[in-house]
């Protein structure tokens, strides 16, 4: 009987210690919550790489600086995938069975996104990443993976037409060519570019696809100009957004717009491009003179000594959406974490009011911007304007 | 009759581009002529070459032909460089192991570019950018038509400096025998130097060139590597002229299925033609042999 006694006290006093050094918080804030990524710091994603890891280490300051989360501080763990997919995976895998980490976030690029994301989905780890876009991470049913760049390859010309709609009639185009170089994103820009034509009523009449390395596009743009395309609309990245610019000026095409998509919002564009750019119109998720992230931009731009681009907004605002989320939810339970984030919206830098489908994919919020006389404008939404559309040839 | 006009307009853009071509295929061409390895790091030179005239264009604010002026010394030397560091020490191993020397070399190139210079995408600035005249009814790209004016002068000083210079002669010589030539008192060794030499400057011309027309970066030598041998090898290994009619051949054939048959094509006909030569005609359109440059 006082054995046994003894053994209850010893069980109880042992219990009792346990929940103590449990619950003790001084404990715990010397524990500080991991969260694991990889960035391509070396190989051909090096360049844009930098900015996820730029923004992310940022936002770790900012959350430290402003007392961690649940009261710990934040530790971030990011291993070089050497841009490539098969060593990212197995990263993945040693982030969160070998090192433990609590949180994972996302890397860049969607040829590193997607097989990524079968390796957090199989953990069941929230993946917030600003860096995947290609169409078929969604359609892979993941459930813990969210996008941050907000806009599908398909809608980037959906400010483009809604500007085309406060245009009066005599002034829209009348018809429109499409072409796009042989990118998973760019060819999903033109069948964007071509359904929104057909529902405003301008027949494409020209549709054409060129290699992602055309060396040239006088064929293609010479049947553009030939067809009387007054709208010529494309699927680029920086090599042909510059080849179709200089193209369209020798050729002495005129048409009443032109709407490129990636490329346009680089410097270099205006930059290498000159008088060449003026009026080309380009789409992107974010830019620098965006009023609601103006405070941050400054921030990075004091600390990087450059300005900040759409990979370190949406590398940033997935941070932040996480951060939000931890602190609305007092978890780091990865499935409430992702409950939370799909019914809610939030406010980042590079998005107000972003909220996510059951794809993971996120509302609509892109910018269209226009080189006018060596400045690189939005012009539209109206919100974020910071000058009125102009046609490329009135 | 517009059909005709857009036929004769394609031609001329056509042309434009195979002179640009055949300025980058030339330099790979009389390597092989003369020194009888394949030069497949040509390509990643050329990459070098459009570099160097983006740094001088970005710092003196000199246009990319004007550039020429200094990056052509400078590939001079790297040519040579590459000869004396590559090719020399491997003389007397099996030709594999220059070709696996070269691949090396593209691979550190390529990374030493993108060290360097980012692997960013980049375009150099020219005044002519956009322009272009007309004549005839015709429209001429500007930059199109100084490349084209410049790949002419560089391809046609080379032809001359090989018939009309004892130097040349002297290569000549080596490409036709290279152990007659020895005997008869040409220091081979040299030949080769120049050689080289010769070809890492034209690859500066066809790097500045291929820079003001198109954006750049490290790793688009792959895309070019495709072409220039195509060019080659329709040319003929080894024959310089044969390379300068197969660039227009190519360029031409590259701008008619882009436009009759649809952009994507283009490249394609390059590759259909290097496919069809190879079988049917492997020693080229001007290849006879032992009869080179």
């Amino acid at each position: 009987m006082e054995r046994r006694t003894l053994k209850v006290l010893m069980s109880i006093v042992f219990i009792c210690l346990f929940s103590l050094f449990l619950l003790n918080p001084m404990l715990q804030a010397a524990e500080p919550i991991k969260i694991g990524c990889t960035i391509s710091q070396s190989g051909k994603y090096a360049d844009s790489g930098s900015y996820y890891k730029e923004a992310y280490l940022m936002w770790q300051d900012d959350v430290n600086a402003s007392g961690g989360l649940l009261g710990r501080p934040v530790k971030l763990i990011i291993h070089d995938d050497e841009s490539s997919a098969d060593k990212a995976v197995g990263l993945y895998e040693r982030l969160i069975s070998g090192d433990k980490v609590d949180l994972i976030l996302g890397p860049y690029t969607s040829t590193i996104v997607y097989p990524v994301a079968r390796i957090t989905e199989k953990y069941k780890m929230v993946m917030l990443q600003g860096g995947g876009t290609a169409g078929k991470i969604f359609k892979a049913g993941f459930e813990y993976m969210f996008l941050t760049l907000p806009g599908f390859s398909e809608q980037h010309s959906i400010g483009f037409f809604e500007y085309l709609k406060t245009v009066s009639q005599d002034k829209r185009p009348s018809k429109a060519a499409v072409i796009y170089g042989d990118k998973s994103a760019s060819i999903a820009n033109a069948a964007g570019h071509k359904a929104r034509c057909e529902q405003y009523g301008i027949p494409v009449v020209v549709d054409e696809k060129y290699p992602a390395d055309a060396a040239d596009l006088t064929a293609a743009l010479t049947k553009a100009k030939n067809m009387g395309a007054d709208l010529l609309m494309a699927g680029t990245y920086f090599p042909d957004a510059i080849l179709i610019a200089r193209t369209i000026s020798e050729l002495k095409y005129n048409p009443k717009y032109v709407l490129l998509t990636a490329g346009v919002s680089d410097y270099k564009f205006g930059k290498e491009l000159g008088a060449v750019s003026n009026n080309i119109m380009g789409t992107a998720w974010w830019h620098d003179s965006v009023t609601f992230s103006l405070d941050w931009t400054k921030r990075y731009k004091e600390r990087f000594g450059r300005m900040p681009d759409y990979h370190a907004s949406g590398a940033y605002a997935a941070a932040q959406i996480l951060e939000q989320a931890i602190k609305a939810t007092k978890s780091l339970d990865n499935t409430k974490l992702r409950d939370y984030i799909r019914g809610n919206s939030f406010d980042t830098v590079i998005a107000q009011g972003i909220s996510f489908d059951e794809r993971g994919a996120p509302s609509y919020s892109m910018v269209t911007l226009q080189w006018q006389n060596g400045d690189l404008k939005v012009v539209w939404p109206p919100k974020a304007q910071t000058a009125k559309p102009k046609a490329y040839a009135p | 009759m517009k059909s005709f006009f857009i036929f004769a307009q394609l031609l001329i853009n056509g042309v434009l581009l195979g002179g640009v071509y055949a300025v980058m295929a030339s330099g790979l061409s009389l390597i092989f002529g003369v020194v009888r390895v394949l030069q497949i790091s040509h390509s990643v030179l050329i990459i070098l070459g459009c570099y160097f005239s983006y740094s001088v264009n970005r710092t003196l604010s000199l246009d990319p032909i004007l550039s020429l002026l200094i990056t052509m010394p400078v590939m001079f030397f790297i040519g040579i460089a590459v000869y004396r560091l590559v090719v020399a020490p491997l003389k007397d191993a099996p030709p594999v192991a220059a070709l696996l020397a070269f691949f090396g070399l593209i691979l550190a190139l390529e990374n030493t570019i993108g060290l360097i210079w980012t692997t960013n995408y980049n375009a150099i600035h020219s005044v002519y950018q956009g322009k272009s005249f007309l004549l005839s009814g015709f429209v001429f790209s500007l930059p199109k038509t100084i490349a084209f004016g410049m790949a002419c002068l560089v391809i046609f000083t080379l032809l001359i400096f090989l018939r009309n210079t004892e130097t040349g002669r002297a290569i000549r010589a080596v490409s036709q025998d290279r152990d007659t030539a020895q005997i008869l008192g040409v220091d081979v060794d040299r030949i080769f130097v120049i050689v080289f030499g010769i070809s890492a400057t034209l690859a500066a011309v066809g790097g500045s060139l291929m820079g003001m027309i198109y954006s750049f970066y490290p790793s688009l030598h792959w895309s070019w590597l495709g072409v220039v041998f195509s060019v080659v090898i329709l040319g003929g290994l080894g024959q310089v002229g044969g390379a300068i009619i197969a660039a227009l051949i190519i360029g031409v054939a590259e701008i008619l299925a882009a436009y009759y048959i649809g952009a994507a094509w283009g490249p394609f006909v390059a590759f259909a033609i290097l496919i069809i030569t190879l079988v049917h005609r492997p020693q080229g359109l001007l290849g006879t042999k032992g009869q080179r440059i």
